[in-house]
């Protein structure tokens, strides 16, 4: 039975091209768009490499003062001050790291000008993270309590400045007028991970600012890694018992903040927390309503001309069902051979936007607009999206083919209506 | 004619409800689409105001928080920069220069208006820096500097938002330590990009804290030169960074962060209406040729080729309509509400623009198997049935 199901399906789309073209094209272009918009998005917020662990990580990205009097506010990231004195005293998470956001510096080479991003970090960046080390190590607590200018450096830097593949630990590199010794070569990660990303990672010890200076404000954020995501509550808890005990400070003779306020989130919340100005957490559920309402309202109009196009397919088909009907072919029977044909039809259309996918994720990852990018299909996103489509054409289908199969056999062979 | 066109389409609504509903909803994309682009058009072709090749962005860090120390290092900058042959003027600036990514507001209030107000502070060079020209005024000079009340010049859109059609020169603006005289008008000054409205901007003599840099530089300097000078600055100070970007490729960089996602919503929404096109050919092609009976009654009566044509074009421009008309109606709320602030024009056009795109679309596709319609000979239509 199944297989004269399919024998009529590919009859029918073969013998409609211009319909079944138009279907294949609604479908797959749509679950195209949907697929390549998800992985992007898979890109900047799950964990990928080298930020393995962001599921069970907490970050301390920002440090806001107010004074609530005068309606004025400072916000940054954390100072090296408050690090040391408050964050690193907490006991519940598994390890702490910090490092500066990306910044940009020149550096010179013969007759050639790099523009690296450079970051300041402390030893445990490196546990926290899980970097590629192509060649040598690491800085660790020794260096730094050394105080060696020494600098670990990403592949594609490497190649920039010294040469293709060369091996270069040992030698030494002038950054800012400063001479590092280089100590290891990562391989690089995308800028989109921000909190990760950079040409050059430096101990934070050999930055040119006074890091005894005590302030709250600074330009540092915190990793906190937890054992379990079951211990992110714990965490926060403790954070804000400290953010209760923090005096506050500050340097500027006109501002005289008097409430300090600063939140520990995961990685979506935290970036959510830039526009919220609060615990950007218990915001989570919005952002992710809005995405899912943006790709349904997207997904309105290719939905529609399907259920359009299905609808004129099958009440062209009206003197067929009637001729079968005339032999006795039963309702269930002719409802069943619609369904088939909607379900292979949104099959070959997802199995095409799966192919086109590939094909658009590779040309982006390897088109240079985003350095390492390595953005891969989220198998979720794209069933989900197969499903969605079979229940529109499900829709789109029974609905007609039912009405169909009720028609009177005699109508029908004239031609439905 | 259009009467019974209407009565016919009116009659048949339920089945024709779903392309009425695609109608609407591809209107909406359209004007969207329009709107947008029409905005981002109009503001990209006025010009920017600011000539930026051949110039630098030199950030500086001191290291140091105290105002008079960072006075004497701006001098020492000063200096040594008059001794490059390559170099034709720079201006200490604030780092909210054009195409930075920082920005610094301030609200300033004549009598009853006030505006936010982009607040950059620079030296009296800037203009021959950056060759800026002021539609009326002048730019501050040296000698004002001993003005208790700072000389500020400032843009056409703040000047007509504070004080409308008034003289500006000479007025005075904002209160207490914060009041500002106003010496010059800019007409054009797009500092943030090249898509950027009119905006509310401010340049007021330089204030003790910038340590940025905008440095115009002979046409032909090479890289050798920009590492000569980044090295002799760098020397001044024993903990100072100093970073060189250019701003050519800082306005490119701005200018990316508004083009490209703009370009991606196009192609998206181009594919959108393509197979959209494609649906409503398809569903014509089915409904005019599921009614060849009733075209070869028409054709047997006396209705000509070209009559059948027009009657169903227009059945096809009538069915839009009704989509359209429920567009128009969602689309006149964005300028009534004055949703996101933006001029009403913008939106007039946008929805002009989308109706004359929708009609053509629509009428594009009814062509064709209408005229595949028209072409039925009535004979054969009639004894088919």
């Amino acid at each position: 039975m199944l297989k004269n199901y399919l024998k009529i399906t590919f009859a029918v789309l073969k013998r409609r091209k211009f319909f079944t073209f138009i279907s294949l094209f609604g479908i797959s272009f749509t679950l195209l768009i949907l697929v390549v918009i998800t992985a992007f998005i898979d890109h900047l917020i799950s964990a990928g490499y080298p930020e393995i662990n962001r599921d069970r990580s907490l970050y301390i990205e920002k440090m806001m003062q107010q004074d609530t009097t005068q309606q004025g506010m400072q916000s940054s990231p954390v100072s090296l001050y408050f690090i040391h004195n408050y964050v690193l005293k907490m006991k519940t998470p598994e390890m702490i790291g910090y490092a500066t956001y990306p910044n940009t510096i020149n550096a010179y080479n013969n007759q050639n000008k790099l523009k690296l991003m450079y970051k300041y970090t402390d030893e445990n960046f490196w546990n926290i993270t899980n970097f590629d080390f192509l060649e040598g190590k690491p800085y660790t607590k020794q260096n730094i309590q050394n105080n060696d200018f020494v600098i670990v450096i990403n592949d594609d830097t490497r190649d920039k400045y010294f040469g293709k593949g060369v091996s270069v630990v040992g030698k030494t590199m002038e950054i800012d007028n400063v001479n590092y010794q280089i100590i290891g070569v990562v391989r690089g990660c995308p800028v989109t991970r921000i909190c990760v990303a950079s040409d050059v990672y430096l101990p934070y010890n050999t930055a040119k600012v006074d890091q005894t200076k005590q302030s709250l404000n600074g330009s540092y954020l915190v990793f906190l890694l937890a054992k379990d995501k079951k211990d992110f509550p714990v965490i926060k808890a403790e954070y804000q018992e400290i953010m209760k005990k923090v005096p506050l400070i500050s340097n500027d003779k006109w501002f005289k903040p008097n409430k300090a306020s600063s939140t520990a989130d995961t990685y979506v919340g935290s970036f959510l927390s830039q526009f919220t100005h609060s615990d950007g957490d218990t915001k989570k559920q919005y952002l992710y309503m809005a995405l899912i309402g943006f790709a349904l309202l997207f997904m309105s109009l290719p939905a529609i001309n399907l259920v359009n196009i299905n609808i004129s397919r099958i009440m062209e088909r009206a003197s067929e069902i009637g001729i079968r009907k005339a032999f006795g072919a039963s309702s269930k029977v002719l409802t069943y051979q619609f369904i088939t044909e909607n379900i292979i039809l949104t099959l070959i259309g997802g199995f095409i936007a799966l192919i086109l996918s590939v094909g658009v994720i590779y040309f982006i990852n390897n088109s240079g607009m985003i350095n390492y990018a390595d953005l891969t299909i989220n198998w979720k996103v794209f069933l989900v999206a197969i499903l969605v489509s079979l229940i529109f054409g499900l829709l789109s289908g029974v609905y007609p083919a039912w009405r169909m199969s009720r028609l009177q056999v005699v109508k029908a062979l004239k031609g439905g209506e | 004619m259009l009467k019974h066109l209407f009565k016919l389409i009116w009659k048949k609504k339920k089945s024709n409800f779903l392309m009425m509903l695609e109608i609407f909803v591809s209107f909406m994309i359209l004007f969207a689409v329009w709107s947008l682009s029409f905005y981002n058009y109009r503001n990209y072709s006025k010009p920017s105001g600011i000539d930026h090749e051949n110039v630098w962005a030199v950030f500086i860090d001191f290291n140091t928080q105290s105002d008079s120390l960072r006075n004497i290092y701006r001098d020492l900058v000063r200096q040594k920069l008059k001794t490059f042959p390559e170099i034709e003027s720079f201006s200490f600036t604030s780092s909210n220069m054009p195409y930075s990514f920082s920005s610094s507001n301030n609200m300033y209030s004549y009598k009853k208006n006030q505006s936010m107000t982009e607040t950059m502070s620079a030296d009296p060079s800037y203009p021959a820096v950056l060759k800026m020209t002021l539609a009326e005024g002048r730019w501050f000079t040296k000698g004002d500097e001993v003005n208790k009340i700072k000389p500020v010049v400032i843009t056409k859109y703040l000047k007509d938002k504070l004080f409308g059609n008034e003289n500006a020169l000479g007025k005075i603006i904002g209160e207490n330590d914060g009041r500002r005289q106003v010496v010059g008008i800019l007409s054009n000054f797009k500092f943030e990009n090249d898509f950027q409205p009119e905006a509310a901007c401010m340049i007021q003599p330089l204030e003790s804290w910038p340590s940025d840099m905008l440095i115009r530089i002979k046409p032909g300097t090479t890289v050798d030169s920009e590492m000569k000078i980044s090295k002799a600055l760098v020397q001044l100070g024993k903990d100072w960074s100093v970073e060189i970007q250019h701003l050519e490729n800082m306005k490119a960089n701005k200018n990316r962060i508004i083009w490209i996602p703009i370009l991606v919503l196009l192609i998206v929404c181009s594919f959108l209406i393509f197979n959209v096109a494609l649906g409503l050919f398809g569903v014509l092609f089915q409904t005019i040729s599921r009614r060849k009976q009733e075209i070869g009654v028409r054709r047997a009566i006396g209705a000509t080729k070209s009559s059948i044509l027009w009657h169903f074009v227009g059945e096809t421009a009538v069915i839009t309509t009704f989509g359209v008309i429920l567009g128009l109606f969602f689309a006149f709320q964005f300028p009534l509400l004055n949703v996101f602030d933006i001029d009403a024009s913008t939106y007039v056009a946008g929805i002009l623009l989308a109706v004359v795109s929708i009609y053509l679309l629509v009428i594009g596709c009814a062509l064709l198997p209408s005229k595949q319609a028209s072409e039925i000979y009535p004979a054969v239509a009639l004894h088919e049935e």
